[in-house]
Formats: structure tokens, sequence, C-alpha cells
């Protein structure tokens, strides 16, 4: 029974110590994401990293590829690929419209005269009609965009519905109207022949398409169409150039590369006639953000920016428009202090940028990243810019714990761009290849409303101004306390700003810290630093100012100016002062200006020196960015880290403390920081040191590839967890809209939206929404929006508004559109649109007509706002792809019979 | 003596091409350069006005002013960037300076090691096109002369037959192509060899690993080279070496009873060889250039691929750069060729000095 009972206790005892790892709560997960290390390689052609990554060589190929690519395909490698929509990028058409001072139509070079059709505006707006946009998407873009009409942000940018009355007033459409545009550019001609007397005609020909050509001093008018051929432009271009023909004008068809076209366009003088169009395209990251939509149209549309022919260069010849100028400038520096007049600005600006047509818009282009579906169990992305943003690093996660991945150069190294944290990381690859994955902003952008969102700092504001009509300025009522210290760049050293300084927001930091990876814990001194580097790198204080960088400074001119006061309160809070308001966003407000930095101030301290005295080892003269005679500094060249590393031994022995830490910081911890460094530097070969949740282990410029490694320090406040249910991916579908499909004005007209939440991030599925930003709007059949309104939930997944009788009173009978819009928030990066049309009558004269019942509607038709699915698919027009294996079985065959035959035949002669 | 004399005057034959085929270059880059780097000092000057807002709105008022105010900043730069000189003493300046094998600095590329010398470029990518196609030229060699031979032997044999069949359509093949479908066969099918690049990410530890490695990944891009290649190579030897067959002194070798083999490698070859080593010479020097699209399929960081980029970025040193090392190589492989001729056959020695006689 003893035995008995001490056999019980052991029983009992293993029991417990084998039981508590279970009934206790699960311990967290290791800080930092979920992959141990991140590959990054090199290819030099796209189609083999997608093969690489169908294949298995690769989990993903950083560089989003044309439909085009996938087209070619073998199904069962389709079948491998998960693709991720980057929509960033849009296609057009730029026009030279130069003329003479004293002609509105004729150019002179030289000894002799041109006609240049496109100086007449009639003549532009009319090449929006001759051309099918949606040939273009379905044919030349095998579905991989949309059509574009205009520019306020692109058609993808929920805010772009705000303008697309415009479009429908002029009578834009995807398919165009050819007879149209013929008519307006022969209407245009026609007049300009008669103001030219003779010397503008046209000439019977039946071998041209138009069955005529136009000549002008005998010769016939010939435009020269600059066409790239690098990709789907060259077929765009050349499909365009066939249908200006049609209209009697002569095309000479240039055919040119990148640097070529760039070259002859925006390098050239106007004037100087080497070009009529050119098939150009922009990169635009954040057009697609509700914030910067306005800021698109002035970019795209105003002169003063320098993106319209003339380029804003001196002595060229300038297209010149005063009033979108002016219109432009009050978008750009926010001289409205109410959102209504914000949207009324850009409407005008669109409207009339629409009208000069300067710009012909095609296609918002969508590419695809490919990932391999079975490696990669889980990651979180950008439903606009893909791969391309801050989520996919952190949240990526494999079986193996190893990501692999490949960026595209054909350059001798992996990165183009130096990286150094002032003048580097300029290319998309540094930036979302390494730059988010080893170091930490203090906010990120929501891929939910693309506003800045707390992340390793939080805040609270608080905001009091007025809006002085006459300056067009906010003019704060917020006294700053006379103890707040800004950075005194001449006498190097924080001065308190004294009495009677205002700012109209003051807004409330606090910081969250952990160690950099080299172990040293970051601190305030850290934030004062940058704040002072910041001040002092772009302050020009006298002539040859060795502390000054001009590019850098370029970036901070609207923004230094702005910044009225620091409090830096330890351990970790600082209170900002600034007279920035964003009026879209109180975020945008509040973070205009973030205390934090990402970079030891000893690195940074290291950096200035070899900057400013030069590299000791090598003898070399450095740049934070890149300019003639210097070398651009980059923390992973070796002999910049030997130079570096030099600096650092340097700073260590004279127990150098920088001015802006002087009587903060002790020598002794000074030379422990340098001493730090080095080490990481001297074991590392590089000096990229910083807070994210990845460290820099490894560049080989030899085999071109860099290894990244999870930081897994116990002070590094986020694990992936965290970021898997943080940063959501959802959208709004609509499901369905039910509305009468008739009404009569003056009446309410009621309409209920079926709206599914779309979770596609960390959890796929779907439920009935309840959280939906859904608008409802009712169209004229000019294309105006006559009302808008938001709805209301009134159960789950259904939303309802109702038009008001007032606004249907007095509209003119005809066929209507009832759009309903639906997005996961009003400013969220991306909104579905569903539309159905309605008839409105009016009421029968002497006896009221009976309300109409509301009646369900058909499956809403889509419209050109994208459609959005889980997984886009590439290749929307069924283009059957091209077998592969009959022609690899065959060559193999080939090779292997010729290889055998001669073979044999030689053996045979021995 | 002879042999001595008859080197100077070719090298001194080579200096004078040279340096009038450099002076054709550096007048057609200097052009290009010129147009280059104005538009580089127009963005400077435009940056520095943007740069400093008080002076870009008092000037905004007077487009004149502006006009004069940009103007004399666009002398300054013109005066660093030695665009002030005139376009004859640049051009001069440069096929001086290249002769001296001094290239300078890129304006756009940087080297794996981050330098932007233009010498530390092109050194870094020519002993990586080195081992691949010189490696694949020698294999093309030599298959291409046993075959080239074998054929001969047995002319309108089924192997001859099938050798010009094959170096047809071999040769005829873009080796781009061959290079994409032998990675579709080989990578990602058969899985043997990797889609491309120079040795894995990360790369074994050992050296001896490392150098296995290497090799695995020069595989591919070889046997494709080969296989494009060598069918060329075999038909061509198989038509120099047929027609020394036919000469007498073959028969009286045959009819002295020679064996066979002695005949075709002690008689035939050698008075097949200064063909042969031309051709030799030729493709040797000629694998240093690389390959431009090849190199890329395979993601191989070679000299091809450095001349597409610095195409591609119009990176005047860097073209410039390439193209003296490629002529210099040129001409040097032309020497290298008259010497061995030289060697192999005292008539050409003698002809080449028939002034002096």
């Amino acid at each position: 029974m003893k035995h008995m009972k001490g056999f019980l206790a052991v029983l009992i005892v293993c029991f417990i110590a084998f039981s508590v790892p279970y009934t206790l709560p699960v311990s967290a997960q290791p800080p930092g994401p979920a992959v141990d290390e991140v590959i990054i390689e090199v290819r030099a052609k796209g189609e083999v990293g997608v093969g690489d990554v169908a294949t298995g060589l690769l989990d993903a190929y950083w560089k989003p590829l044309s439909p085009a690519v996938y087209a070619e395909l073998p199904e069962e490698w389709k079948a491998n690929l998960k693709l991720i929509k980057n929509t960033a990028a849009f296609n057009g058409l730029v026009l030279n419209p130069v003329h003479d001072e004293d002609s509105p139509y004729l150019v002179t070079v030289g000894d002799k005269q041109y006609f240049n059709p496109f100086a007449i505006r009639q003549i532009r707006f009319a090449l929006n009609f001759i051309f099918s946009r949606k040939f273009c998407v379905d044919e030349i873009y095998l579905g991989g965009g949309q059509p574009m009409f205009g520019m306020a942000g692109l058609p993808s940018n929920p805010r772009h519905t705000l303008v697309e009355d415009i479009y429908a007033r002029y009578g834009f459409s995807p398919e165009g109207d050819f007879e149209y545009g013929f008519e307006l550019i022969q209407d245009a001609m026609i007049k300009a022949a008669a103001e030219l007397g003779g010397r503008l005609e046209k000439r019977i020909d039946p071998n041209a398409p138009a069955g005529f050509w136009w000549y002008f001093d005998g010769e016939p008018v010939e435009i020269t169409f600059l066409i790239r051929i690098e990709d789907e432009r060259h077929e765009m271009g050349l499909y365009i150039a066939d249908q200006i023909e049609k209209c009697g004008i002569k095309v000479n068809r240039r055919e040119i590369t990148f640097a070529e076209g760039i070259r002859l366009t925006y390098y050239t003088d106007p004037a100087d006639y080497l070009w009529n169009i050119y098939t150009e395209g922009f990169s635009v990251g954040v057009a697609i953000n509700p914030l910067y939509y306005g800021d698109y149209a002035a970019i795209f549309y105003c002169p003063f920016i320098g993106l319209m022919p003339g380029w804003q260069e001196a002595g060229w010849w300038q297209y010149i428009n005063e009033s979108l100028d002016e219109l432009g400038l009050d978008i750009w520096l926010r001289r409205v202090d109410t959102m209504d007049k914000f949207h009324e600005l850009v409407h005008e600006v669109v409207e009339m940028g629409v009208q000069e047509s300067l710009r012909i818009y095609v296609v918002e282009t969508w590419e695809f990243f490919p990932l391999n579906k079975e490696r990669i169990q889980r990651i979180a992305y950008d439903p606009a810019r893909g791969l391309w943003s801050e989520w996919p690093m952190y949240t990526v996660a494999t079986p193996d714990k190893k990501f692999r991945m490949a960026v595209e150069s054909a350059e001798p190294t992996v990165f183009v761009e130096a990286l150094n944290p002032l003048g580097g990381f300029g290319d998309v690859y540094t930036v979302y290849g390494v730059l988010v994955a080893v170091t930490d902003d203090g906010t990120e952008t929501s891929p939910v409303t693309g506003e800045p969102i707390p992340y390793r700092v939080n805040w609270t504001m608080r905001k009091d101004a007025y809006f002085d009509e006459e300056q067009g300025v906010w003019v704060g009522r917020i006294d700053v306390p006379p103890d707040a210290v800004m950075y005194d760049t001449l006498e190097n050293k924080w001065e308190t700003v004294g009495e009677g300084v205002t700012a109209a927001v003051e807004v409330t930091f606090t910081l969250t810290f952990s160690n950099f990876h080299h172990g040293i814990m970051q601190g305030m001194d850290d934030i004062m630093y940058a704040v002072a580097h910041m001040f002092e790198w772009a302050t020009l204080d006298e002539e040859g100012d060795p502390k000054y960088d001009a590019t850098y400074a370029a970036g901070l001119r609207d923004v230094l100016p702005l910044i009225k006061g620091y409090r830096f309160i330890p351990p970790n809070t600082v209170v900002v002062y600034h007279d920035y308001i964003e009026i879209q966003s109180d975020a945008v407000t509040a973070t205009f200006t973030v205390p934090w930095t990402a970079w030891p101030w000893e690195c940074m301290e290291a950096m200035d020196w070899i900057i400013v005295n030069g590299g000791s080892v090598t003898g070399n003269l450095y740049a934070w960015s890149k300019v003639e005679g210097k070398e651009w500094l980059n923390l992973i060249t070796k002999d910049h880290v030997e130079d570096l590393k030099a600096a650092l031994i340097e700073i260590r022995d004279r127990r150098h403390v920088p001015d802006a830490l002087k009587d903060l910081v002790d020598p002794t911890l000074a030379v422990r920081r340098y001493n730090t460094a080095w080490r990481w530097a001297h074991e590392k070969g590089h000096l990229i040191i910083s807070n994210g949740p990845f460290y820099f282990e490894k560049y080989d410029p030899v085999g071109l590839f860099v290894i990244l490694k999870a930081f897994r320090d116990p002070t590094y406040p986020f694990t992936s967890d965290d970021w898997y249910y943080a940063f959501r991916v959802a959208r709004e579908t609509i499901e369905r809209i039910e509305a009468p499909t008739s009404a009569n004005t003056g009446e309410d007209i009621t309409v209920r939206a079926y709206i599914i939440h779309v979770e596609e991030f960390p959890e796929p599925g779907e439920a009935p929404s309840e959280t939906a930003y859904v608008t409802v709007s009712l169209v004229s059949p000019e294309g105006v929006t006559v009302f808008t309104d938001v709805a209301e939930l009134v159960e789950p997944g259904i939303f309802e508004l109702t038009i008001p009788a007032s606004a249907t009173e007095g509209l003119a009978e005809g066929s209507y559109t009832i759009k309903v819009s639906a997005a996961t928030h009003e400013l969220a990066p991306y909104a579905e649109v569903a539309t159905q049309e309605i008839i409105l009558t009016a009421p029968p004269a002497p006896t009221p007509s009976p309300t109409p019942t509301p009646t369900p509607s058909p499956t809403p038709t889509p419209t050109p706002t994208p459609t959005p699915s889980p997984t886009p698919s590439p290749t929307p027009t069924p283009t059957p792809a091209p077998r592969r294996w009959p022609l690899i079985i065959g060559g193999i065959v080939v090779i292997v019979i010729v290889v055998a035959a001669v073979f044999m035949l030689t053996r045979k002669k021995k | 003596m002879r042999i001595l004399n008859y080197l100077v005057m070719r090298l001194f034959y080579a200096l004078v091409v040279l340096t009038v085929a450099l002076l054709i270059s550096a007048i057609v880059f200097n052009k290009l350069s010129d147009q280059q780097l104005r538009s580089l000092i127009r963005e400077l000057v435009k940056a520095e006005l943007q740069q400093n807002p008080e002076l870009l709105r008092t000037l905004q008022k007077n487009r004149t002013a502006l006009k004069v105010w940009m103007d004399e900043r666009t002398k300054i730069y013109l005066s660093q960037y030695g665009l002030d000189k005139p376009f004859w003493y640049r051009v001069f300046k440069r096929v001086y300076q290249q002769l001296k094998l001094d290239f300078g600095k890129s304006s756009t590329m940087i080297s794996a090691g981050g330098s932007s010398d233009v010498s530390k470029i092109i050194l870094e990518a020519l002993p990586r096109t080195v081992l691949l196609f010189t490696t694949g030229t020698i294999f093309v060699i030599l298959i291409g002369l046993f075959l080239g031979l074998k054929a001969a032997q047995s002319a309108g044999s089924m192997l001859d037959k099938s050798i010009s069949i094959f170096a047809l359509v071999s040769y005829s093949l873009p080796m781009w192509w061959t290079g994409m479908l032998f990675i579709i066969i080989f990578a990602y099918y058969l899985k043997i060899f990797p889609s491309g690049g120079m040795m894995s990410a990360p790369p074994p530890e050992t050296l001896l690993a490392r150098v296995a490695d290497i090799l695995y990944h020069l595989a591919l891009p070889v046997m494709t080279y080969v296989f494009v290649v060598f069918g060329g190579w075999s038909y061509t030897t198989r038509n120099v070496v047929l027609n020394q067959l036919q000469e007498d002194f073959v028969m009286a070798a045959r009819a002295k009873g020679i064996p066979e083999r002695k005949v075709l490698y002690g008689h035939v070859l050698r008075a097949s060889a200064p063909p042969i080593v031309t051709m030799i010479v030729g493709s040797l020097l000629g694998s240093l250039g690389g390959a431009m699209i090849s190199e890329i399929v395979f993601n191989w960081p070679g000299m091809g691929r450095l001349y597409w980029n610095a195409l591609s970025h119009f990176d005047i040193p860097v073209l410039m750069g390439n193209t003296t090392i490629s002529m210099m190589l040129f001409l040097g492989s032309l020497i290298f060729t008259d010497l061995v001729y030289a060697l192999l056959d005292p008539r050409v020695r003698i002809g080449a000095m028939g002034v002096r006689r």
C-alpha cells in the first residue's frame, strides 16, 4: 500500500509536471516576424522569375508582371501561383501644343513653317474619341487595367468618382466615338484652312485610310509619334497612330526606347518640334490614396508643377494656363477650409484639364506579383500596391520559416540605389525589399484607409486655428510654451523658443522604444539627435556649409518653416507644435512631422563624419545623395564601410559627443555606442543598424544576394500575430441593388444595397457587412450627379437610403442611373461600384400616379470602376495559353535523336 | 630578329588603327555625352533654383532675370564639366585618356563592390564572361574539331550529313531562345540544373563546395552555348579539312602507307591550321565580349549584360571603356593570329616584310 501511495504520488507529480504547459496560457510568440530568414536574390528577366516561383525555386517575385507574361504560362504553372494585384501606374499620351506667338497653328523651325494640329484645342480634345480604350484594355493589355479618361488620382481611387460626371457630360466612353472625334477634327481643320488661305488643304487620295490627306504648303500634314517599344505602349501607340491617320493626318511612327523617349520629350524644347505625341507612362504609387487625389489633378494638369510641355524650363516654349495654375496652387497648398471647397477646386481643375487635353489618359494599368501558393501560408498586402507595401515582409509565413524572393535587375548589383538613411533607399526594391523590413517607422499607412496609423508612436492632438481667407493660410491660436525648443543650426545647440509663439496644432507623442539591432537601447537621445540632424542637413547656414544637402533640403523645404517647437519629456514623450493642417484627415495633420528615428545616433554621426571630412582609409569624398565627383554613401559597400569603421574609431578616441547631445550624453556612453557599432560593422561587413523586425545579415556582391534575419530581441514590441491581426485587408462587395426600375419625378425613391464584407487577411472569409461606407447617387442621362448621400445600415448586410422627393422634383424625364458605392471606410483606397438604370417620368397630370413599388432589380451592372476579386485573375479575356508540352517533348526528342545519331555514327567509323 | 621587326610593325599598325577607331568612337560618344551632360546641368540649375524659395519667388516675377540667372549658373556648370572647352579638344582628350586606359567614372552604374570606377566595373564583369563563354568556346572548339575531322574523313556518310543538318538547325536557333527552352526543360521540369545565377544563395561554406556550386550553375548556360555553336564549328572545320584531303600531299602520304590517323592529324590538320587557328583565336577573343540577351536569360552578370546596361542608361564612360577594351582585344587577337601564322607558315612572315626586300 505504501508502495502504491508512493507510486500514486509520483504519478500525480508527473501528471502535474506534464500538464502545466498545457493548462497555463500558451506562451507568447517570439518577438519579430513569422519567418526566420529572408533571402533576396536577383533575376534579370521576369519570365524566368515567374517560372522560378511557379516551380518552387522562389517563393515570390518582387516585381509585378503584365497579364501577357502569365498568359504564356502552362496551366499547371498557373495553378501554382497566387497573383497579387498592383495598381499604381497609368499609360497615356502627352501632346506637344507648340505654336508661334503670332499664329495659333503654325510653328517655325529654322526657315520652315509647320502646321501643328495639336496646337488646336479642339483637335487635342477630339483624340479622346477616335480610339477605343476598351480595345486597349481588352486586346492590348489583356485585361490588365481599366479605361482612364482623366486624372484625379487613378480611376481606382475612390474619390475619382467625384469627377466622373465630367467624362459623362463630355460623352467619353470606353468604346470611344470615332465619328464624333473625326467630325471635331475635320471641323477644326476646315476652320484653320479658312484662316490660312490656300496653305492648308484637303487632297483626295484613294490609298489614304481616310480617302484623303491634309496638306500644308504642298506637303502632307505629318505628326511625329514617339512610341515606346518595351511594353504594351508599343501596340497601343501603333493602334492610335492608325486611328489618327483615319482622320487624314499622316503619322511618322518613331518606335523608340525609354532613354530616347525621355530625352526627346522631356529634354528638348517643344519649339524644336521634334515630337508631337509621346506614349508616356507614370508609376504613381499613392495616386490610389483618396488623400492625394487632388494633388494628382494639380500635378498632371497645372503647368506650375513642371509636368506640362515646356516643363518650366527657362528659355523654352511654355504651355501657360494661369487659371489652372491658380486653382492648382490652392489645391497644392490646401488654401481652403472645407472639404466641399476642396472637392470643387479639384472638379474645376479636372474639367479644365479635360477641355485642354494636353494629356490623353488611356489606361490605368494593373500588373500582378506572383507568389507560390503552396509555400506562402499567409501574407498581408496592400489592396492597391500589392507587395510593394509595408505588410508583406512583416506577415509572410512559410512552412520552413524561410522566405526566398527575387528582385528584377539586370545591373551588376542587387540594388541600383545606395542604402543610406538620408539620400538612399530611393527605389522600390531598396524600400520594399530592405527598408521596410529592417526599420520601424513611427507610423505606418493603414491598408484600409490610407491614413497614417500609430505604430511605434501614438499621439493625442489639440487643434486650434482659424483660416485666414485673405492669406489662404491657417493661423494658430495655441500658445507654444516658452521652454519649448528648436535646434539652432548656426550655433549648433538647442534654443528655447521664448514668449509669444503660437501654433495651430499641438501633438503629444508617446514613443515605444526597443533595442537597436546591435543591442543598444533606443532612447530620447536618438530622437533629439534625429530632429537636430534634420534641421542641420536641410538648412544652409552659409555658402559652402559642409552639413547641407541640397536634395535632402528640397524635400523638407515646405516642412521646416511650419514647425514651431518641441518639448522632449523623458522617458518617452515628445510634444510637437506646428502650423500644418490637412483638412482631409486629422491623422495626417498630427503626423505632419513625427519625432522618431530608426537609426542610432552614433552611426549617423559616423556617416556625418565621413561626408564632412572624407574617408580616411580610401580617400573617397562622400555625399548622401548622388552627386558628381563624390561617392554616393552606401552602408553595404565594402570601401565605404571601412571608412565608416575608421570614423567610428576616430570619434571614439576623441570621446566625441555630437553638438545636439552636448551636456545630455555622457562621453562614456558615447564611447560604448561607438564601440558597439564598430563591432557590428566589423562582424557583418555593413553598417545597417536599425530597429525593425529583421536585421541585415549579409550582402554578397559576387553571388548577388542579401540575407535578412528575424530580430528576436525581447525588447522588440511586436510579434507576427500582432501584425497578423492588426493589418486587416478587407473590402466590401455589392451583392445586389434593390430599387425601382421606374419612378415619377417628385417622389421618394428607396434604394437598398446588399453588401458583403470580404476579409482577405488575416482569415479569408465573408459575412454580411455592418461597417461598410455606402453612398447612393442619382446620375442624370447627361452624367451629372444630381443627388448623393450616405446610406444607413438597416440590418446586417443591408444598407438603405431614400432619395427624397425634393431631389427628384423638377428633374427632366429620362433614363437615370442609381450608383451605389461601397467601401470599408470613407477614405478607403478601394471602393466597389454598382449601377442600375431607373426611368423617371413626370407624374400624370390630373390624377396622381400610383407610387411605384420597389421591385427586385437585376444584378447590378459593373461600371468602369474596378470590381475586385479575392484572387485577381490576370487574364480576364479568354486567351488560350499555348501548350508548351508538345514543344518541349518535341525539342527533347530532336535533341536526343541528333546527339545519339552523331555519336552512333562516330563510333561506327571507328 | 625578323620576327621582332614583324611584331613591332604589327603593333605600330594596331596602334594607328586603335587611335583612329577611338577617335571615331570619341566623336560619337562625345556628342552623346554632351547632350547628357547638358541635360544634367539643366537639372542641376533647376534643382538649385527650387531649393532656394526666396530666389525662386523673386525671379519668377521677372522672366528675363530668371533667364539671366539660369544662364549664369549654366555657364558655371559648363565650365565645371569641361563643356566650355572646344569640342575637338575634348575629343582628343578622351582618346588620350582611353589610350592610357583611364576610363574615368561611370555616370550611372556601379560595380558590385560599390565603385563607380569604369575599370573596376569592367574588370568585375570580364572574368565572369571568361568563365562562361570562354569555357563554352573551348568545349565548342574541341567538339567541333573532332566532329569536323570525322565528317571530312567520311564525306557523304550519314555522320557528315547529320552534322551538316544539325549545324544548319542549331546555328539558326537564337541562343537566348535555346536558353529559355533549356531552362524550362532542365531547370523547371527535370530540375537538374538551376535556372540561372552564378552561385546558390547563400553559397556553400567550403572552397571546394563553392567551386562545385559555381560549376553546377555554369553547366546549363555552357550546355546551351555549346549546343548552339558546335554544329557550325564542326561544319566549317569539315569544309576546311575536306579541301586539304583532296590535295596531292595527302594522296602521297596515303600512298606511302602512313596510317590514316597520322595522315589526318599529322598532315591534314597541320596544313589546315592557319584558318582553324584564326577561327580559334577569333572565337576565344570574341567570347570575351559575352552575349547580351543570353547573359540576361541566365542571370549571368558578364560583359554582354554590362554593355546592354550601359547602352540603356546611356552611360558613356562605360560604353567608351567597353569599346576600347573590345577594340584592344580585337587588335590584339589579329596580332596574335598573325604571329601564329608567321610561325606556322614562313611565307606569311616573308610576305609581310616584303617592303624591306
